[in-house]
């Protein structure tokens, strides 16, 4: 089919004949932009990704440069209703480590993505495959090139696992004035190909709804029960609330997420946390970053606090070159604290 | 009476020259504009922005919607972006660098106004906008947005 299609795009471009083709054929051709991913042609397929390189100098660990990331997009879609898109992801393993201090160097290809979408309407489209778990929103555009800082915020990674493998129905609608975007979505299928060091959902079921309340400020609402793998028979709850405001280039967003858990009907491990994280811009294409943030573990007494303030450059839209420093108390391994820096570039 | 008509054509032609029937009304502003038949002919202005912001993707009757873009550079681009958005092109781009991790791609962007008026013309779903000084009986318009610009014919 990619072949056929990329055949039928040749085809088309070669022999376009009458003004609209040549549009066509322009708008096409002259699509390809740094971060914009790389259309083949009229097959419906666009490929695309981003990668990162970090270097870090924390309390625990020894100072290193290294790629943390390499991730390709293959999707696929035209003018029916169905769309397929994948995300592989060469990244450091024990993803773990993708705030940490492990030694050794060692690269997992991981599986971040691979669903097919059918969309009924704007309304509903159903989703099978893996995909990113809807909490929050940090963790739905957690791409190096996306985000403000190098580090990520503990709660968008210690409470939950990132992929879910199942089945979600999704869409937007006008809600309030405003178009509402949900999810919905339920798991109780092993994981496709999970990053070593991580622990999978072993079934799961949750929602979000992200409302915007006016052209700068939404709110988002999460919910997931789930149990992983490690311990399936651990049911554990999440909720989760998250805003985002955006004006001329300053912003400030911020997670909330409580989880409690049950073995056997007794209250075990509760966490809860959040961040707030603001952004600047300082000078032209500069912006400074600022952020708290915690994570509370009553069980095991602990109440890790992190503030971390950054540089972000941004030349283009697809390149991104930061520089932050994490200062923290009771962090706990993995957390790192001191520099940290990093280039990504999204193509 | 006709022969009035055909005396007063030529005189515009005459006195303006070019054909004054030629083309549509000479109005200032934007004009969004779509095909004949494939698109509802009412959308209000925020269904059209969330069609531009590929929120909106499929009309009633499941057709895809196609939305043309001009260059961010371009004067009406500009201005069509601040009419319906509340931003320039600049100020949206973390919003398609997030759209573009979930697979979804801004508008097609063509060279020209004329490129739009055939791409539009020709294609079932597209949307686009031109100034409404160069629109024809090839396309008809869903709005009409205040705009400071010159016609550019």
């Amino acid at each position: 089919m990619l072949l056929a299609g990329i055949l039928g795009s040749v085809g088309n471009h070669a022999f376009a004949t009458d003004e609209t083709s040549q549009d066509r054929a322009e708008a096409s051709e002259s699509s390809y932009e740094l971060g914009k991913g790389y259309r083949l042609g009229d097959s419906g397929f666009t490929i695309g990704g981003y990668s990162a390189a970090q270097y870090q100098n924390t309390r625990d660990a020894e100072s290193r440069a290294s790629l943390t990331h390499l991730s390709v997009f293959l999707w696929w879609e035209n003018d029916s209703r169905l769309k397929f898109f994948s995300e592989l992801d060469r990244e450091r393993e024990a993803t773990a480590a993708r705030n940490s201090s492990g030694t050794g160097e060692k690269h997992f290809l991981a599986v971040e993505r691979f669903y097919l979408d059918y969309s009924f309407s704007d309304l509903l489209t159903v989703r099978g495959g893996k995909f990113l778990t809807p909490v929050g929103r940090w963790n739905l555009i957690h791409a190096d090139p996306l985000v403000w800082t190098t580090s990520r915020p503990l709660i968008t990674h210690q409470l939950y696992p990132d992929n879910i493998t199942g089945l979600m129905i999704l869409g937007n609608a006008p809600m309030f004035g405003r178009q509402a975007d949900y999810a919905l979505y339920a798991s109780s299928t092993h994981d496709l190909r999970t990053a070593p060091g991580n622990d999978p959902f072993d079934h799961a079921y949750g929602g979000r709804l992200n409302l915007p309340a006016s052209e700068n400020l939404e709110f988002g609402v999460s919910y997931l029960s789930f149990s992983q793998h490690a311990e399936p028979n651990e049911h554990k709850h999440l909720a989760g609330l998250d805003f985002l405001w955006q004006l001329h280039g300053y912003e400030v967003s911020g997670e909330a997420a409580y989880r409690n858990s049950s073995e056997r009907g007794e209250p075990d491990d509760r966490r809860s946390g959040g961040f707030i994280q603001g952004v600047i811009p300082l000078s032209g294409k500069l912006f400074g970053v600022a952020r708290i943030e915690s994570l509370s573990e009553p069980v095991l007494n602990k109440d890790i606090r992190l503030q971390v303030l950054g540089l972000n450059y941004r030349p283009s839209r697809a390149v991104s070159l930061k520089l932050e420093f994490i200062h923290g108390s009771e962090t706990p391994t993995g957390a790192p604290v001191g520099f940290l820096s990093s280039v990504s570039v999204l193509f | 009476m006709r022969s009035l008509s055909i005396y007063l054509r030529l005189l515009a032609v005459l006195l303006l020259g070019v054909p004054a029937w030629a083309a549509g009304p000479k109005e200032p502003g934007i004009s969004v504009i779509t095909s004949s038949a494939s698109v509802p002919t009412k959308l209000s202005p925020d269904e059209i922005a969330l069609i531009f912001k590929r929120k909106i993707r499929l009309s009633a009757d499941g057709r895809q919607y196609q939305p043309v873009n001009l260059p961010a550079s371009h004067p009406l681009r500009r201005m069509f972006s601040l009419r319906m958005f509340g931003h320039n092109p600049e100020e949206l781009e973390d919003y398609w660098r997030d759209m573009y991790f979930h697979g979804v791609l801004p508008p097609f962007v063509l060279v020209s106004e004329e490129a739009v008026i055939r791409f539009v013309a020709s294609t079932p779903g597209a949307i686009g906008y031109v100034s409404s000084c160069l629109v024809d009986n090839r396309v008809s318009v869903l709005i009409r947005l205040e705009s400071s610009l010159d016609c550019p014919r």
